[in-house]
C-alpha cells in the first residue's frame, strides 16, 4: 500500500524514459533494451509461478520455445501476417502449458521441478530431432519482422523497440493486477500452504492450473517477441540453459516482487553483453554476483530493498 | 433438527498393514460440541483429515449436512461450511495478520477466482477481516506478519481463520497444544463463546479443557471408539482412565 503512489509515479518516469529513449540512443542499444524488455516479459512470466505460486519450474523454456518455434513455421510457411501469427504463437503456447500444467501437478517441490525440466527437455529433444519441420541443430532461420498490415516497417530497429515497448507494458499492467486481486492473493496463499488453503475451500489444483498457464502464455509472448527480435529460432530456445537463466533472473531480480525479476532480466542481458565483450568467461562473474545475492541479500535485489520498511516497521 | 450435522459410518482407514481407524461410527447433532479425547496414537487426527477430506476411507461413508461427501475434496467439503484447524500451527507465514485473514474470508467469497481488480476494491472483504481482528482484539498487529506473532497469537489465528468464514461444523485440532496454562484459559473462554449454532468436533489431550467445552465426549484407542457419553459419564468410567494411565505409563 505504502508503495503504492511512489511505485506508479516510478514507474510513469521509467516508461516516459523508455519512450524517449530510441530517440537518444544508438541502434545497437535500441537493439540492446529491446532484448532486456524481452527477458524481462520472460522473467515476470515465470515469478508468477516461481515468486507468488511458489511452483519452481526449470522447464519455462518450453512456453518460451514453443511459441518461438510457431512464429517462425507459421510466418515462413503460412503467412506473416501479425494478429495471425500471434494468435497462433500464444494459442499453442497456451494449450502447451496446459497440457504441460496437467502433467507436471501430480509432483511438487524438487520432483516439481525435475518433471518440467524433463518436459522441456523432451520438446528440446523433438526439435532437435525433426529436422524436416524444426531445422533441426540448425534451427528456423530468416523469420522476417512483423507485418500489421500498415506502412509501419518493423525491420527498423526503433519501430520493434516500440512494438516491445507496448507488449512490455501491456504484461506489466496485467501482471501488477493479477497479484494485486483477489485470484494472486489466493496464489500467495498455496505458495504459503496449500493444505491450509484447501481447508479455507479454495480449489489448489484449479488455481495452480491457471497460474501455470498464465505464465505459459505470457511466457509464449516472450517467445513470439524473440523470434522476431533475432530472426532465427534453435532448440536452444527450449532448452535447459534458457530455464536456468530465467529461473536465475528471477532468484537475482526477487521473486515474488514481479518487477524485482525484470530488473534481473535485465541485469543478466546487460551483463552478458558487456562483459562477454571484455572476456570470454562471463558466466564466471555471473556466477560470483549469483553467490553474492543469494548470501547478502537471499530475497533478490528488489525483495531485499522492499523488506527493509516493513522490518523496520516492525521494531 | 431433521439430519445429523456430522455423520461418520462404519469408517476404516488403512495404511497399508496398518489400521489407524477402525469401524469408527460418530452422529453429531446441529448445535452440539463434542470433544474427541483418546491417547497419542490413537488415531483422532486421522479421523479429522477423514472427515475434512484430506484422506479418503478405506471403507465406510461420510455425511455433512445430510449431504454424501465421501468422495469430495476438502474444499468441496469446505464450501458446504466445514473448516478445521490444524494441531502444528498451518497459517501464512510470510503473510501479514491481515492478509492471511483476508484469504481466509475470500476462500467462499464469489470473488476468489477474480483477477480484474486489487483486493482491496473489494471493501466487504477487508471490512469483514478489520471486524474479525476487532472482535479478537488483534487489531493493532493487521500489518505484522504472522511468523513474527507470539505462538500464542498465531494458535488465536488458526481460529479466527477457522470461524472467518462462519462455518457450520467447525472441526478444532487441539487448539490449545502447547499454550500456557493462562492462554489455555483464553482460548477455551474464546471456543465456548463462539457462536452457539455452530457445531464443534474438537479433539483435546487435555481432558480439563475438554470437559470444559464438550456437551458429549468420544473416547478413541486403537483406531475404534471405546465409548461414548456425556461429559460425566466419561469422567467416571474407570476404562478412560486405564487408558490415559497405560498411556502415560509407556511414554515414561
Amino acid at each position: 500500500m505504502m508503495m503504492r503512489s511512489p511505485g506508479i509515479a516510478a514507474a510513469l518516469a521509467l516508461l516516459v524514459v523508455l519512450v524517449l529513449l530510441p530517440l537518444v540512443l544508438p541502434k545497437y542499444y535500441v537493439d540492446l533494451v529491446t532484448q532486456v524488455m524481452i527477458y524481462a516479459i520472460f522473467a515476470m512470466s515465470l515469478d508468477i509461478l516461481l515468486g507468488y505460486t511458489g511452483l519452481p519450474s526449470l522447464g519455462h523454456a518450453a512456453s518460451f520455445g514453443i511459441s518461438a518455434y510457431t512464429v517462425g513455421l507459421v510466418s515462413l510457411k503460412v503467412t506473416s501476417l501479425f494478429f495471425v501469427v500471434m494468435g497462433a504463437a500464444l494459442g499453442v503456447s497456451l494449450a502447451l502449458s496446459a497440457l504441460l500444467a496437467v502433467l507436471a501437478m501430480r509432483s511438487r517441490g524438487v520432483y516439481f521441478l525435475m518433471i518440467t525440466l524433463a518436459l522441456a527437455q523432451l520438446l528440446w529433444g523433438v526439435a532437435f530431432q525433426w529436422r524436416s519441420l524444426t531445422g533441426g541443430d540448425d534451427g528456423l532461420t530468416g523469420i522476417r519482422r512483423p507485418s500489421l498490415g500498415v506502412s509501419v516497417s518493423f525491420a527498423d530497429a526503433a519501430n520493434f523497440y516500440y512494438l516491445v515497448l507496448v507488449f512490455f507494458v501491456l504484461v506489466v499492467v496485467v501482471l501488477s493486477v493479477l497479484v494485486r486481486s483477489p485470484f494472486g492473493n489466493a496464489l500467495r496463499g498455496i505458495r504459503e500452504s496449500e493444505s491450509r488453503m484447501a481447508s479455507l475451500g479454495y480449489n489448489v489444483w484449479l488455481y495452480k492450473f491457471l497460474a501455470f498457464v498464465i505464465a505459459g502464455t505470457v511466457g509464449g509472448v516472450a517467445g513470439m517477441l524473440a523470434a522476431y527480435h533475432i530472426g532465427y529460432v534453435s532448440p536452444a530456445d527450449l532448452g535447459i540453459l534458457l530455464s536456468a537463466k530465467v529461473m536465475l533472473m528471477v532468484i537475482l531480480g526477487g521473486a515474488g516482487t514481479l518487477i524485482g525479476p525484470a530488473l534481473g532480466a535485465a541485469l543478466v542481458v546487460l551483463l552478458e553483453n558487456f562483459v562477454s565483450a571484455q572476456t570470454e568467461r562471463w558466466t564466471l562473474i555471473l556466477g560470483a554476483i549469483y553467490v553474492c545475492v543469494v548470501l547478502f541479500a537471499p530475497h533478490g535485489i528488489l525483495g531485499t530493498f522492499k523488506l527493509k520498511p516493513r522490518q523496520a516497521a516492525e521494531t | 433438527m431433521n439430519s445429523p450435522c456430522l455423520l461418520v459410518k462404519d469408517v476404516c482407514k488403512n495404511f497399508g498393514g496398518l489400521r489407524a481407524i477402525s469401524n469408527v461410527h460418530l452422529c453429531l447433532e446441529p448445535g452440539e460440541r463434542r470433544a474427541m479425547i483418546g491417547p497419542n496414537g490413537a488415531g483422532k487426527t486421522t479421523l479429522f483429515n477423514l472427515i475434512s477430506g484430506t484422506l479418503a476411507p478405506s471403507s465406510g461413508g461420510i455425511r455433512l449436512f445430510g449431504k454424501e461427501v465421501t468422495r469430495l475434496s476438502p474444499h468441496r467439503r469446505a464450501a458446504l461450511g466445514l473448516t478445521r484447524t490444524f494441531q502444528i500451527t498451518n497459517l501464512f507465514r510470510n503473510l501479514t495478520l491481515f492478509e492471511n485473514v483476508v484469504l481466509a474470508v475470500q476462500g467462499l467469497d464469489q470473488a476468489r477466482y477474480s483477477m480484474l481488480r486489487p483486493v482491496s476494491s473489494y471493501t466487504r472483504l477487508g471490512h469483514r477481516a478489520h471486524q474479525l481482528l476487532e472482535a479478537w482484539g488483534l487489531r493493532e498487529k493487521a500489518g505484522i506478519p504472522v511468523r513474527n506473532l507470539s505462538y500464542g497469537e498465531q494458535r488465536q489465528v488458526e481460529l479466527i481463520m477457522a470461524v472467518a468464514g462462519n462455518p457450520r461444523l467447525l472441526l478444532l485440532d487441539e487448539p490449545t497444544s502447547g499454550l500456557s496454562p493462562a492462554e489455555t484459559g483464553t482460548v477455551t473462554e474464546i471456543i465456548r463463546k463462539l457462536d452457539g449454532n455452530m457445531t464443534i468436533l474438537l479433539i483435546e489431550h487435555d481432558m480439563d479443557v475438554a470437559f470444559a467445552l464438550a456437551d458429549r465426549v468420544s473416547v478413541l484407542h486403537f483406531g475404534s471408539l471405546l465409548t461414548e457419553g456425556s461429559v460425566n459419564e466419561i469422567r467416571n468410567d474407570p476404562r478412560v482412565g486405564e487408558i490415559y494411565f497405560g498411556a502415560e505409563q509407556n511414554d515414561a
